[in-house]
């Protein structure tokens, strides 16, 4: 199928739309992300969260939920014998299911209190207030980064999934990792390669509309130079990068022109990629790769 | 203009009495009890001139202003037994308070016995309308010429919330500055808890656009004891910084008001038979007379101790690195210390080339490195109070040069505080910052920018590196003893080894030079971020840098609070940020 005649679907509550979040929680996430004092898994979760209060609000009208969405997170991290753990990032109620709907997300929040930066319109000044957000992922960090296990349970729940939406706006697949993987497989001689196939297998899923999307964000302790949807690999500083780049999906046509709209730059063949993303790199890859999910235009 | 230390002077205090002093004070952290703009300013006025009563026995005055409808009020303040005064000595301010409160004030820790002390009260607010900063301004300008010319300099201490409500005081102001040696100091009170307080800025570019650039441009410079002083206290000022804090909390108006008195405790007594002398060191001040707030157990009340308040100076100095308490293995690195007296040097040398300049793209090499250069040199403005002389060298095709451009164009050491207030030209960008939350910030922002340079075919670094050492020879004719000169040379990496090393050479010829290198390779090549070996460095000629590379000064202070880093770093990073440029330097700052 030619690229212009795949992506096209809209997401709305006939043909609904997936979003699935495989979250890093090894045990280096506690390390500060570069040019920040915060750690990496806290800056993390606030995204996530963030994302998911947007979510919600843009699907929310009064006591009305237009159920548009199904949304999972998953989480995994090793014990300290280096067994897999694998599980749902999301608590209480909502880690019953793979995936939810908005209105059950709504329904499950827990609530913090955060220090919010604002612009202060007559003096310019930037000023910090408190504000109560609503926290569904918490901060967790233990042992090693098992991808392999981690991409096998994302087969799973998407496989399922395209099947039961076989006319939907394909699912994507965000990934935010910190480092390498290493779980050893008997087909890779070097673990970082060794997700790579299990990546291209959750690629094969597919609806009618195209197959799964996945986007690969990596984290970084040190100020590296960033890397934001690059289209070659040419000039990848490492084996992780590469790898990424393999498992990354180019970004479709359609997403582009909407990313382009929001002022960013991409190359045709952009990957759908981020490395030694800082927060605020993080932030802009999670805006652009899921504006299909979240612009307005997109959503009936 | 800037008032050396006068033998004698007058005071004068100009307070805010319109309504919109009677607004919350911020308070960082929030919390009840909260306390008016005005009950806050009286508080610390009365507070200070009690102190003054210690002091030399100088000449002041209270002017406050307010404006109901057409009336304007502006006037003494003087009260009781003083009132109808304009100018009244220290001395007698001791027998003539309106009255005496009991205030209670807290222990030293919380929890501990409270005690009570008599709070003198000569000044309290009486608030309504607007506020007529011309007509206030006007009224000192007045009141200065009423006083005997014999007394020199003149301090004006303003203290305010508000815009003026009668036109903009710039040209009242101007007029005192030219005809006295005045010493002009605002300050603006806070109204939100958590906004930090802009004190001392040098540059109206560190300060919100709107009414605070408005303030700084009527305000003056301090002189360079009150300079020192708030050095030693641990605030950052450079040279040129003014006698400006806006958005100040409690804490920042009583510390403000302290360094005025160091001022004014630098002056003869008018009266001279008994004149005291006057006081040179905070010890002599008695600490009985500190008063404080009545009710509450608030934090910042704590603070209106002296005691509290002197501790802050030692408490700064215990916090920051002294280059001898370093404990570890290594030899321990014996750093010179550096001041505006005795600046350190940095010189960025820029490579101009690319392997093919003409078929260039926006993000080549050479670009990212001007970005980076231009990051780094805002860095040093920021942070180098006024200590860091900087010089950028770029070569290419041939010409090697001192590259700054506009109003610096054809120097080349340049002191950071000129090099804060010269960029080339600043670009205005929306800078998007994580606010706190998980989301994006956008806000506008001014980008200065120094270097711009044109990619060209290759130069020859072995010429770069003498123009270098030409410039640093020149500078160290007239800094002996210093801090090593720290040169850092930004390229992609295309040199021959060969060239490299008698680069090397010739810098290091004249005198000790500390090298570091930010390299970005054309070709693909992994993050380094001052490896301790060149195991993970590509190629010779990559190798070869690595080799000229210093060891990162500093290191093994930076490596106890930072994992990234080890004590045997090397100063070169590959495809990352230099973060650690002024970290040394910074350490070895007089406080």
């Amino acid at each position: 199928m030619a690229d212009y005649e795949q992506y096209n679907q809209a997401i709305d509550s006939i043909n609904r739309g997936c979003v699935l979040f495989l979250l890093d929680q090894s045990g280096s996430m506690v390390e500060q992300i570069t040019n920040s004092s915060e750690r990496k898994c806290d800056q993390l979760v606030k995204a996530i969260n963030r994302w998911l209060e947007n979510i919600v609000i843009q699907n929310t009208s009064g006591d009305d939920y237009k159920d548009r969405m199904d949304i999972g997170v998953i989480i995994y991290r090793t014990d300290l014998d280096a067994v897999p753990i694998i599980s749902n990032g999301l608590t209480g109620a909502l880690a019953e299911k793979d995936l939810v709907t908005i209105q059950e997300l709504s329904s499950n929040a827990e609530f913090e209190t955060l220090q919010k930066k604002i612009v202060d319109e007559d003096t310019g000044e930037i000023m910090e207030m408190p504000v109560q957000v609503p926290v569904w992922v918490k901060p967790v960090f233990e042992g090693g980064t098992p991808m392999c296990s981690a991409l096998h349970k994302c087969y799973e729940i998407l496989d399922n999934w395209t099947q039961q939406n076989p006319n939907s706006f394909p699912p994507l697949l965000v990934h935010i990792t910190d480092g390498e993987n290493t779980e050893e497989t008997d087909d890779s001689p070097d673990p970082v390669d060794a997700p790579i196939p299990y990546a291209d297998s959750v690629r094969s899923l597919a609806t009618n509309d195209g197959n799964v999307l996945i986007l690969n964000c990596h984290l970084s302790a040190l100020p590296g130079d960033q890397c934001l949807f690059p289209s070659n690999a040419e000039f990848l500083p490492d084996s992780l990068s590469r790898a990424l780049f393999q498992m990354s999906s180019t970004i479709p046509d359609k997403m582009r022109d909407l990313a382009i709209e929001a002022g960013f730059e991409l190359a045709h063949d952009a990957k759908m990629m981020a490395y030694n993303a800082d927060t605020e790199c993080l932030l802009n890859f999670l805006d652009v790769g899921t504006k299909v999910a979240t612009v307005r235009s997109e959503l009936r | 203009m800037n008032t050396t230390a006068e033998n004698s002077g007058s005071l004068i205090i100009l307070i805010d009495e319109s309504t919109t002093m009677n607004s919350n004070i911020g308070k960082s952290g929030g919390g009840e009890n909260r306390k008016s703009k005005a009950e806050c300013a009286a508080t610390a006025i009365n507070s200070f001139l009690n102190r003054l009563t210690n002091g030399p026995n100088i000449p002041v005055a209270i002017i406050g202003y307010r404006s109901d409808d057409d009336t304007t009020v502006v006037g003494s303040r003087w009260a009781g037994s003083l009132a109808g005064r304009d100018f009244v000595m220290t001395s007698e301010l001791a027998e003539s308070p309106v009255r005496v409160d009991e205030r209670v004030r807290q222990g030293a820790d919380f929890g501990a016995e409270s005690t009570t002390v008599q709070f003198p009260i000569w000044y309290e607010p009486d608030l309504s309308g607007s506020a007529p900063q011309v007509a206030a301004f006007d009224c000192c300008s007045q009141l200065i010429e009423g006083q005997d010319s014999a007394n020199g300099a003149l301090v004006i201490c303003h203290i305010t919330a508000s815009s003026s409500a009668d036109g903009n005081p710039q040209k009242a102001v101007e007029k005192i500055l030219e005809a006295e040696a005045a010493l002009v100091c605002n300050l603006f009170l806070s109204s939100h808890d958590e906004v930090p307080a802009s004190e001392y800025k040098s540059n109206r570019q560190f300060l919100p656009p709107g009414n605070a650039r408005s303030i700084f441009d009527r305000t003056s410079l301090l002189p360079d004891s009150l300079v020192r002083s708030l050095r030693q206290d641990g605030v950052a000022a450079n040279d040129r910084a003014r006698a400006l804090v806006f958005n100040a909390q409690m804490l920042q108006l009583v510390q403000f008001l302290n360094l005025i008195q160091k001022h004014t405790d630098t002056w003869m007594s008018a009266v001279s038979e008994d004149a005291e002398a006057p006081a040179e060191s905070l010890d002599e001040r008695p600490t009985a007379d500190s008063t404080e707030e009545s009710t509450g157990a608030d934090a910042d009340d704590e603070l209106l101790d002296d005691d509290l308040i002197m501790e802050e100076a030692p408490e700064a100095e215990e916090s920051s690195d002294s280059p001898t308490d370093d404990d570890s293995p290594v030899s321990v690195e014996d750093l010179p210390s550096v001041s505006p007296e005795q600046p350190a040097a940095v010189v960025l040398v820029i490579d101009r080339s690319l392997e093919n300049p003409s078929a260039s793209q926006m993000n080549n090499v050479c670009n990212r490195l001007c970005d980076e250069a231009n990051e780094l040199l805002e860095q040093i403005t920021n942070e180098g109070r006024g200590s860091i002389d900087v010089g950028v060298v770029s070569y290419g095709a041939g010409e090697v040069c001192s590259t700054f451009e506009g109003p610096l164009a054809d120097r080349s050491l340049v002191r950071d505080s000129e090099l804060a207030e010269n960029p080339s030209h600043v670009e205005d960008i929306v800078e998007k910052i994580d606010d706190g939350t998980g989301g994006l910030l956008e806000f506008s922002k001014q980008k200065p920018i120094w270097v711009e340079l044109e990619p060209s075919e290759p130069g020859s670094v072995v010429d770069a590196f003498a123009c270098a050492a030409d410039i640093l020879d020149e500078w160290r004719q007239q800094n002996n003893d210093s801090f090593t000169p720290i040169v850092l040379h930004l390229t992609r990496g295309g040199t021959e080894t060969s060239d490299v090393r008698d680069a090397a050479t010739r810098l290091q010829e004249s005198g000790a030079v500390t090298l570091y290198h930010l390299v970005k390779p054309e070709l693909a090549h992994a993050n380094v971020f001052f490896p301790t070996d060149s195991d993970g460095i590509d190629g010779e000629g990559l190798k070869a840098l690595f080799d000229i590379s210093s060891p990162l000064q500093g290191a093994s202070q930076i490596a106890v609070e930072n994992d990234t880093i080890s004590p045997d770093a090397r100063g070169i990073v590959i495809n990352s940020k230099f973060t650690m440029l002024l970290q040394a330097i910074s350490q070895a700052m007089v406080d």
